[in-house]
């Protein structure tokens, strides 16, 4: 099992270092200069002096791939460079992107795990009647729907016209309600789904029925041995989905302007800032990587098989 | 020596509900089990024998099932017809063994657990003696390493002794057993039968064994019922009913067990 996680995070080094150079080397790709974009978000004016003075101050003079290994070296000491807009350093302005992303992230987790229990139990006890149809069609509308069309929905109701919860902004915790649900609404529809039909399936196993010819009663069994089986599957795709919900952020923070990683990625690509893009990037494929570890960890210690196994399987 | 009956049931049917139909699974059987004694039912697979057990424990959930019929237990008359004021029989009065033991533990939960489960706090240490007792009796040589291991860690023959071990905890009346060697390979097959032949022996315990192994029920039972399609076809002493089977479908039975044992002669199934 540690062999495992070993591997996983030495794996994790070549990985990072291809997703940087990848990172490096096609958002240079993309049309329009960054000196230029500087020059403008500055309002100085756009000569042929100037545009080489800022690219000497931002690292823009030499060839990419001297720039590359540059900025490698700088990487490589925990350097992220500092963002050409703000002069503040990358890491600071990651982080706290970070902090707001996984405040929403955070808060969405919340309220997927709270309605996709209420809403896949509920359908689950109802199998094949009326509620169970009604919260089916629910969750096609929930993931049906664009995330950016619900929150601006959601906005257009709660906030403009019934006036409950603030339009946008991070000012307090009300602020959070709606970007956080618009984020989850999607998750919530396929967890419904996936604990209904883990919970079905479940249900039907002969240790379930066992269990009840042991003497214990249907609610009993549902709660001792139906649920946390059924949970299993539930845990496993949300640590996949983890990575999903904070990199997903990217839209609802645009729409509801959620000071997080997502918008600030946005922000960055309009005005060319290089180095928040390649630090967000490289960020990302961290998170991503780690949250799939996580999710091999709660994996792990749901099923006891793959505790006991390791030796012989992973 | 007639023993006094435990288990009496009358006119049982179990029908199958479906849209706006229903389908008979058990068709009005009546069957008796002596206390202290072995009954046994033997008949082919889908002919209703684990529906009859199952119907018996209370398990067939009244939504789906309809249960019709009359069951004494002792003297005293049981709900069969609500699943739900079943509860409060099954497990303490009713144990059942089922088949495939490996699939019928929780894979998430240790053997201890599976024993524990439902004991209030307080009555853990007591409880978990009592386990490893039975499990000595069970003839498992580690109880200690089998309580602290999860079910697929331990073969299907340990699994099966484990499970009756747990049917055995609460003293019931009456023991089920629903096909408990099917699982397994045929070697842990005699050995399981010869414990339960030991147990039944020692402990006076009444059991009703569920089979499609003609073997395995001529090897137990006294009194024995043949089921073919939801009914009884046959019934009497075991032995009346293995050496002079009345029934067309009793006596191919018992042809098809001689051709695969002579391995001489191979019969035409008609």
């Amino acid at each position: 099992m540690i062999r495992y996680f070993v591997r996983q995070v030495i794996g994790l080094v070549p990985l990072l270092f291809l997703v940087s150079a990848a990172a490096f080397f096609l958002i240079r790709r993309l049309p329009g200069d960054p000196a230029t974009a500087y020059l403008n978000s500055i309002n100085a004016p756009v000569t042929e002096e100037s545009l080489a003075e800022v690219r000497g101050q931002l690292g823009l003079d030499g060839s990419v791939p001297e720039q590359y290994g540059k900025w490698l070296g700088q990487v490589l000491k925990g350097d992220l460079g500092y963002s050409y807009q703000t002069k503040r350093p990358v890491t600071e302005e990651l982080a706290s992107g970070l902090r707001y992303t996984a405040i929403l992230a955070g808060a969405a987790l919340l309220w997927i795990l709270v309605f996709s229990m209420l809403f896949g139990v509920f359908a689950a006890a109802r199998a094949g009647r009326l509620v169970d149809s009604a919260i089916r069609y629910l969750t096609f509308l929930g993931s049906a729907m664009p995330k950016f069309w619900l929150g601006y929905l959601l906005v257009q109701f709660f906030s403009l016209k019934w006036g409950v919860l603030p339009v946008q902004g991070a000012a307090n915790i009300k602020c959070l309600v709606l970007p956080s649900f618009t984020l989850a609404c999607s998750y919530i529809a396929t967890y419904t789904k996936l604990l209904r039909n883990s919970i079905l399936e479940v249900r039907n196993q002969p240790y379930v029925r066992y269990a009840r010819s042991r003497g214990f009663s249907a609610r009993q069994t549902a709660w001792r041995h139906v649920l946390p089986n059924a949970l299993t599957p539930v845990c496993t795709a949300l640590g996949l989905h983890l990575g999903g919900i904070l990199s997903g952020a990217v839209i609802v923070e645009n729409v509801f302007s959620w000071p997080g990683l997502g918008r600030m990625c946005i922000s960055a690509v309009t005005a060319r800032n290089y180095p928040i893009i390649q630090g967000y990037i490289l960020l990302m494929a961290l998170i991503f990587v780690l949250a799939n570890l996580i999710s091999d960890v709660i994996c792990v210690l749901l099923n006891p098989r793959l505790r006991f196994g390791a030796d012989e399987g992973i | 020596m007639d023993r006094e009956p435990l288990l009496q049931i009358k006119g049982l049917s179990v029908r199958l509900r479906s849209d706006d139909e229903t389908q008979p699974m058990v068709r009005g059987v009546d069957l008796l089990v002596k206390r202290g004694g072995c009954t046994g039912i033997i008949g082919e697979s889908g002919c209703g024998k684990s529906t009859l057990c199952n119907a018996i424990m209370g398990l067939l959930p009244a939504g789906q099932w309809l249960v019709e019929g009359e069951m004494l237990l002792g003297n005293e008359q049981v709900p069969i017809e609500n699943d739900r004021r079943m509860d409060a029989y099954r497990g303490s009065r009713m144990s059942m063994i089922v088949q495939n033991p490996l699939a019928a533990f929780d894979p998430r939960m240790t053997i201890r657990a599976h024993f524990l489960e439902g004991c209030p706090w307080r009555e853990r240490a007591k409880m978990t003696q009592q386990a490893m007792e039975q499990l000595d009796a069970m003839m498992i040589r580690d109880p200690e390493t089998v309580m602290k291991s999860y079910p697929f860690q331990l073969s299907g023959g340990m699994l099966q002794r484990v499970m009756i071990a747990i049917s055995l905890l609460s003293s019931p009346e009456l023991l089920i057993a629903d096909e408990p060697t099917t699982a397994l390979d045929s070697t842990v097959q005699a050995e399981i039968l010869s414990l339960l032949r030991k147990l039944q022996r020692e402990r006076g315990i009444s059991m009703l064994l569920v089979s499609h192994d003609l073997d395995v029920v001529s090897r137990m039972a006294d009194t024995l019922y043949v089921m073919r399609a939801g009914k009884f076809v046959e019934w009497g002493m075991a032995e009346d009913v293995c050496n002079n089977p009345g029934h067309p479908y009793t006596k191919s039975l018992f042809q098809l067990r001689s051709a695969f044992s002579s391995d001489t002669k191979v019969h035409r199934i008609r």
